[in-house]
């Protein structure tokens, strides 16, 4: 788990993520799933079909929690909905941002390639 | 006598053999090492019962407690705690309900109703403030749960009050009887409304005006609006969907996590789910949400069959358990069936969670021939059969019939009396079934079912961080990613466990709904520090309340011990590990025996209790200030490395 301190992200990022209560929680999971999202758009149900089996993502509402928290900084946005089946009928498509990118470029400063 | 604030401060105690009624000052170290709730009541039954007492004497105690923020504006916080000797698990029996019965309870005067004893006639209680009277049921007795609620809202002539009160399953001594209070909240498990039941009493029924004093008003309103908007922003995904769709939305979640428990258990996904899904559910069926007292989620539908075979069905609050217990666990995959024996449930008094395991277990025999048309009275158990079910319902509630007589004694001892490998079927952990959800994908669940102090249980931890805790949340607040995995055997999922089982017994002993802490940490850690601060102006702090909750589960255990409890009553079914499931994401996975020996291993190192036995050991005992056990227990000889 990075620490704010660690992560080579502009001051503005920074000060979000300690905004939003996530410093020392943002790692892994958010790597494999901005990673994720910079191939494509997705909704989380898609991400997590891609990550699964991946660091300890065995679930999809682990996707949906870190997603959210990514949303709250502003790594991700949503760009419309689309139909699947888990639990919601329709669930949002997201999108890496700028924000996003710089995220997982510092993120993979740190943790390399993710197994 | 100290100044109370949160808590009430009095203890009433109902002696139903002598028709009596005492009041008796809360002592303050109970608050102070128990917080409140199910703590104080686990703590009277250790200290007030001999080992050994039969369930259904006089002797047993039936203990309702409230805890310190029921009845204030803390949110989720309405719930309170029935306790008592199991007659289904033998040991430590309690089951929890919301609505607004602790609340009015609390606001009566009295965090604990103790009764004792037993009418020689059916008696209800009435308490209005400090007026308790003990009054006769006989033209309740034989009545459901909702025309005896509606009879004694007439009797007391005021609608605003509050009834727990049970149906012919529990006048009936049923194994699956629940107490029912404000026609749909249960308090179920462990055969609460049969002990109910064998004391004659039908019916408590309170109203209170008093309120509630708490030491800094400000504070609890800030608390409020704090941790509220912590549940929407960061776990926006749970509070959306459960705020909409409430426990049904667990059928299309655990189907996709292959946790589904179908066919009693021997798969993880249902083929018919679709069937059974909140889509089918919403609109067409629910016409309103309800809640229980001080809720922000808003979880119970109130439903209505308006056509068909099952027309002019009609209640609240038909939950995930329903929809998989007469649904997935016996084929069936017709909704309106699940929604009008879930409603029947609630008016003849039974825990549909244990109602359903046991018909589940019924049917497997059945097909797999162990039953006959015989011993079901010519009811026909084939897979799907949908038609038999509430059929069967009924004839366990009155006990009528050989099927009603032998289903009335729960699938542990049926399958004991029927033998011929019905024993295998029966998907209970020290008699009692655990909630359903498949514990060959959802590990630390597993586990936990199987350590819980009250039997098969899927709340003493309700262990859903596992699936919904980041990897990195796990390892920030319980030490490790890797009891993330759901489906990995990680010794940390002891680990996972302590931890859940810790949070879950703080959340127990506030009274406090566990579906408000969910994905979000900091509503298991933070929240209840700053709340009980708030409430009661003590200095708690997040290890305090820890300990509070090591001390309380090290309780139960002992008195599980005093019964003849110990480390071989802490495994599942054998199912779960010699047949793997052969669909869905879990397909191929079981519950590796040798990695369950490590589990018990760390898990009661963690606990200070005896690799060996799984007994807590003198040290443990002392170091919680419960030395009186240790020397009880070594008297008994049941201390570890005592002669034991």
């Amino acid at each position: 788990m990075a620490s704010v301190e660690e992560l080579r992200v502009p001051e503005e990022l920074k000060k979000a993520i300690i905004r939003e209560h996530l410093d020392g929680l943002i790692g892994r999971t958010h790597l494999l799933i901005l990673e994720s999202l910079e191939k494509g758009d997705k909704t989380r149900l898609e991400v997590f079909n891609d990550i699964k089996g991946r660091w300890y993502i065995t679930a999809p509402t682990q996707v949906i929690r870190a997603t959210d928290q990514l949303k709250r900084i502003n790594c991700i946005e949503e760009v419309g909905k689309k139909r699947v089946k888990f639990v919601e009928a329709e669930e949002a498509v997201c999108r890496i941002t700028d924000k996003g990118r710089i995220l997982l470029r510092a993120l993979k400063e740190i943790y390399g390639e993710v197994t | 006598m100290p100044e109370w604030y949160g808590w009430a401060g009095t203890i009433l105690r109902v002696n139903l053999t002598d028709k009596t009624v005492k009041k008796e000052p809360l002592p303050e170290y109970l608050a102070t090492q128990f917080i409140g709730g199910r703590g104080f009541n686990s703590k009277i039954l250790f200290d007030h019962l001999r080992p050994g007492v039969d369930p259904f004497s006089p002797e047993n105690l039936l203990i309702f407690g409230a805890g310190p923020c029921t009845g204030t504006l803390i949110p989720c916080s309405g719930r309170f705690t029935i306790s008592t000797k199991s007659p289904v698990t033998g040991g430590l029996g309690d089951a929890n309900s919301g609505g607004h019965f602790g609340p009015q309870m609390k606001w009566a005067g009295y965090d604990m109703i103790r009764v004792e004893g037993k009418a020689e006639k059916p008696v209800y209680v009435w308490i209005e403030d400090d007026n308790v009277e003990i009054r006769d049921a006989e033209h309740l007795w034989g009545l459901d749960t909702w025309i005896t609620t509606n009879e004694i809202i007439k009797d007391v002539g005021d609608p605003s009050i509050s009834v727990a009160c049970i149906g012919p399953a529990g006048e009936n001594m049923v194994a699956s009887a629940a107490i029912i209070n404000e026609y749909a909240r249960a308090a179920a498990k462990c055969g609460v409304g049969a002990v109910m039941g064998s004391k004659k009493l039908k019916a408590v029924a309170v109203r209170g005006t008093k309120g509630i004093r708490v030491a800094d008003p400000k504070g609890v309103v800030d608390v409020y609006f704090k941790y509220v908007r912590i549940l929407k922003e960061e776990d926006e995904w749970w509070y959306n969907n459960f705020s909409k769709y409430g426990t049904p939305m667990f059928v299309d979640q655990y189907q996709g996590l292959g946790a589904l428990p179908t066919y009693n258990w021997s798969e993880g996904v249902f083929e018919k789910a679709d069937e059974l899904g909140v889509e089918k559910l919403y609109p067409k069926y629910v016409k309103k949400k309800r809640s229980c007292f001080a809720c922000v989620l808003h979880c119970s539908p109130f439903i209505l069959i308006e056509e068909g075979p099952y027309a002019g069905f009609t209640g609240e609050g038909v939950e995930y358990e329903a929809f998989t217990g007469f649904g997935s666990k016996i084929g069936c995959a017709n909704i309106e069936l699940v929604l009008a024996a879930g409603t029947m449930c609630d008016r003849y008094g039974i825990d549909y969670i244990s109602c359903a395991e046991v018909i589940a277990w019924a049917f497997e025999c059945y097909n797999r021939g162990i039953l006959t048309k015989e011993d079901t009275d010519g009811l026909d158990l084939t897979w799907g059969n949908e038609d038999v079910v509430l059929e069967l319902i009924r004839r366990l509630a009155y006990r009528e019939g050989k099927i009603g007589e032998l289903l009335a004694l729960g699938s542990r001892k049926a399958a004991q009396k029927i033998g011929k490998g019905a024993e295998y079927y029966s998907m209970t952990i020290k008699g009692q079934q655990p909630g359903s959800m498949d514990p060959r994908v959802l590990a630390a669940w597993g586990f936990s079912y199987a350590v819980g102090n009250r039997g098969g249980d899927h709340l003493r931890t309700h262990l859903v961080c596992e699936y919904m805790f980041t990897p990195e949340e796990m390892e920030k607040y319980v030490g490790t990613a890797a009891a993330s995995d759901r489906f990995g055997w990680h010794v940390a999922k002891a680990d996972l466990v302590v931890w859940s089982e810790n949070m879950r017994t703080i959340s127990n002993c506030m009274e406090h709904c566990t579906y408000f802490n969910r994905g979000a940490p900091r509503l298991y850690v933070e929240f209840p520090v700053d709340a009980l601060r708030a409430v009661t102006g003590l200095d708690w702090t997040y290890e305090k309340l820890v300990e509070c909750a090591h001390r309380i589960i090290t309780l139960e255990r002992a008195f599980n011990v005093r019964e003849g409890f110990s480390r071989k009553d802490d495994y599942l079914p054998e199912r779960f590990y010699k047949e793997p499931l052969t669909k869905g994401p879990g397909r191929g996975k079981v519950v590796p025996r040798d990695h369950w020996e490590k589990l018990l291993d760390r898990y009661y190192t963690l606990r200070g209790w005896d690799t060996k036995t799984g007994w807590p050991t003198r040290e443990t005992l002392e170091k919680l200030g419960l030395k009186y056990v240790a020397d009880q227990l070594e008297e008994l000889g049941k201390l570890p490395g005592k002669g034991a």
